[in-house]
């Protein structure tokens, strides 16, 4: 019995410290945000509040937060499979970018029903962001090149592709008989009605589709990477790529796989982002999305179910930064408490190292 | 239209554009040679032209204001080298999350500051300035910019000096650098204050010399292109040089190409460096000279 106790101790204890290192963690970032807007002479309690009452203060806000939650889980999602398979892809912002071009050529191209039209979509948004990320697979295992550097110069071509494709004489330029500025602004025609995702109403919120979809690839890809067979080889080649070598893993194949994975979901990221969001291809239409996703699976460490926790939390901050203006503080303070957020979350397992050195050092010494 | 005036606006177009890369990518190549693949670039630069506004505006002296952006130039390195040499955390993750950070301090400061730069005229360098095709390009600038040539000597010098070797021994062999008795992390610390204080200068260009005003998320990828300029130019001095020359005329085109009567896509001038740098690298492949250890975190053993 008492062996059963210790042996539940000392499995249940490392886990607790992790999570009340995390929540300490989590706090102390949005604390140094908070704090820069008390320097610069805004009520703390009031951008909380804001916060709290934009993200989870009514249904709707919920809904707004879901919304803003779906391309970045997905992005993260992807960002934990190739980083599971030690493939260091940095440039989901590009993927996410070339998604929402492929996305858009479905949309603005096809001529097809409703349903139809948003599962090619997803799937034209998956295949251009899964290609895009090949290229940087491709250049490291065929000619050995960083992909840490590839995946990173990739980001900036897919923007200026993207400028040329919505702008002139591009194939989604907005001719204009669209919206505001349509004929000569770089941008696209707005989304068709037919093809804006739907919501689903669940428990009285208007849960979007692209939440449900970003909330079912967690879990399948959690359960893939700690049980299936094809996600245990995965990870040997990312812990340890000599035993992979050896047992028979081809790092080329899998890692490019893994790649082209972490790229598709990614790119699934940029139709849901023109489908759910934007509604309309513009030059900024990615909006840094790939980036906070690729840090929320860092900061995360590449935990598929943390990630979730956390693109909660960017997309309450996203939804609840709308309601700062009304009190006169600039939305801007969201970015900073965000980022000191992921830079706050990086620490917790230097922290836990340290305490675990101490602990075995007195150990030792009692 | 003829070919003398026509390279002549080119020239005049490109080399204040190059002029912050130069500076930022001498500091990136003294980081990447120590080891440190530093992609907080974009936000030291970013930062400091931010700070540099802020010095400039509030005391009404330009001095000042490259002074307080070499300083938040330096902050974002402190914090930076901290996190990831000292604490050992993922450097790719800290830079990426910087430069974030930097983004979104800079643009609520913005919010709630009126900035009022004072002007700078530019130098005119007699003789030199009356060259045809480059002297008004090279030699009809601001202050600032001739700090280049003291800082090019400098690390041209320091390359072969001990510091140097210890600085590449840190981004090329870690192991064997630490046991000759060299402060692995301390080194790679102290080239990325240096790679901080030298984008600092080219974030204050940016923002006091040039254009006379701040703007939201103003360095728009140049942080970006300065990493992708020491990759192309394969992490050799002369390399770094000539393809922060390159990316400078690259984006100088956009601007001279109209004014001299030909028409390119803005967006293939503006893919150039980037197109550039991925040609280059899958054509040299794995026999680019690349520091051995770059990227790598190097836990020295007790």
């Amino acid at each position: 019995m008492g062996g059963l106790v210790g042996m539940l101790r000392s499995s249940t204890r490392p886990a607790t410290e992790q999570v009340l290192a995390f929540l300490t963690f989590l706090s102390l970032g949005i604390g140094v945000g908070l704090l820069l807007g008390w320097a610069t002479g805004h009520d703390p309690g009031v951008i909380l509040g804001n916060l709290f009452e934009g993200s989870v203060g009514s249904s709707i806000s919920i809904g707004y937060m879901l919304t803003a939650a779906a391309p970045l889980l997905l992005v993260a999602v992807g960002a934990v499979i190739c980083m599971r398979a030690g493939q260091f892809n940095i440039g989901q912002e590009g993927q996410v970018t070339l998604g929402a071009i492929g996305a858009g050529f479905v949309v603005f191209h096809v001529d097809a029903s409703g349903p139809v039209t948003i599962v090619l979509a997803f799937a034209g948004a998956a295949v251009a962001g899964a290609g895009w990320a090949l290229l940087a697979a491709l250049l490291k295992f065929g000619r050995g090149v960083d992909i840490v550097v590839s995946s990173l110069l990739l980001v900036f071509l897919a923007e200026q592709l993207l400028t040329a494709l919505i702008s002139g004489d591009g194939p989604l330029h907005d001719d204009g008989d669209g919206v505001l500025g349509g004929g000569t602004a770089s941008q696209s025609p707005r989304v068709p009605e037919k093809a804006m995702l739907p919501t689903i109403h669940i428990l009285g919120v208007d849960v979007p589709l692209a939440f449900v979809l970003a909330l079912v690839a967690a879990v399948l890809v959690a359960w893939f990477l700690a049980s299936a067979h094809a996600g245990y080889r995965l990870r040997i080649l990312g812990q340890n790529p000599a035993v992979a070598g050896t047992i028979g893993i081809s790092a080329p194949r899998l890692g490019s796989l893994a790649v082209a994975a972490s790229g598709a979901f990614a790119g699934a990221a940029g139709a849901a982002i023109l489908m759910g969001q934007s509604f309309q291809l513009n030059p900024g239409v990615s909006s840094s999305i790939g980036w906070s996703g690729l840090l929320i699976a860092l900061a995360a460490r590449t935990n598929a179910g943390v990630s979730v926790l956390l693109a909660l939390v960017f997309g309450a901050m996203v939804a609840g930064g709308g309601l700062l203006g009304g009190d006169g503080i600039p939305v801007d303070i969201v970015n900073v408490i965000t980022a000191a957020i992921v830079v706050a979350l990086l620490c917790p397992p230097v922290l836990l190292a340290a305490v675990r050195r101490r602990r075995i050092r007195r150990s030792v010494e009692a | 239209m003829n070919l003398t005036t026509d390279l002549e606006t080119i020239l005049t177009a490109s080399v204040p554009l190059m002029v912050p890369l130069l500076f930022a990518g001498l500091g990136e190549y003294v980081a990447q040679r120590a080891g440190t693949f530093n992609l907080s670039v974009e936000g030291m630069m970013l930062g400091s032209a931010f700070a540099a506004a802020y010095g400039a505006s509030a005391s009404g002296s330009p001095v000042v204001g490259l002074l307080c952006g070499m300083l938040a130039g330096l902050a974002v390195a402190f914090v930076h080298g901290n996190l990831s040499h000292r604490l050992q955390l993922n450097t790719y993750v800290v830079g990426l999350s910087l430069n974030v950070l930097v983004l979104g301090v800079t643009n609520y400061l913005l919010s709630t500051t009126m900035l009022d730069i004072p002007g700078s005229s530019a130098w005119r360098i007699p003789l030199l300035s009356d060259l045809p095709i480059i002297g008004k390009a090279f030699f009809v600038q601001p202050w600032v910019v001739y700090l280049l040539l003291p800082l090019l000597f400098v690390i041209w010098w320091v390359r072969r000096r001990r510091v140097g070797l210890e600085l590449r021994a840190a981004g090329d062999d870690p192991v064997a650098g630490d046991l000759t008795g060299i402060d692995v992390n301390a080194r790679r610390r102290q080239a990325l204050l240096f790679c901080g204080l030298c984008s600092g200068v080219g974030g204050a260009y940016l923002s006091v010399f040039q254009s006379g005003s701040f703007t939201s998320g103003m360095t728009a990828g140049r942080g970006y292109i300065v990493i992708a300029a020491v990759i192309f130019g394969g992490w050799m001095l002369r390399g770094v040089i000539g393809a922060c020359a390159v990316f400078g005329i690259a984006q100088g085109l956009q601007l001279a190409l109209p004014a001299i009567g030909y028409s390119v896509s803005p967006q293939l001038l503006a893919a150039t460096p980037y197109l550039l740098a991925l040609v280059s690298l899958a054509l040299l492949g794995a026999r680019s000279k690349r520091p051995l250890a770059l990227g790598q975190p190097f836990a020295p053993a007790r």
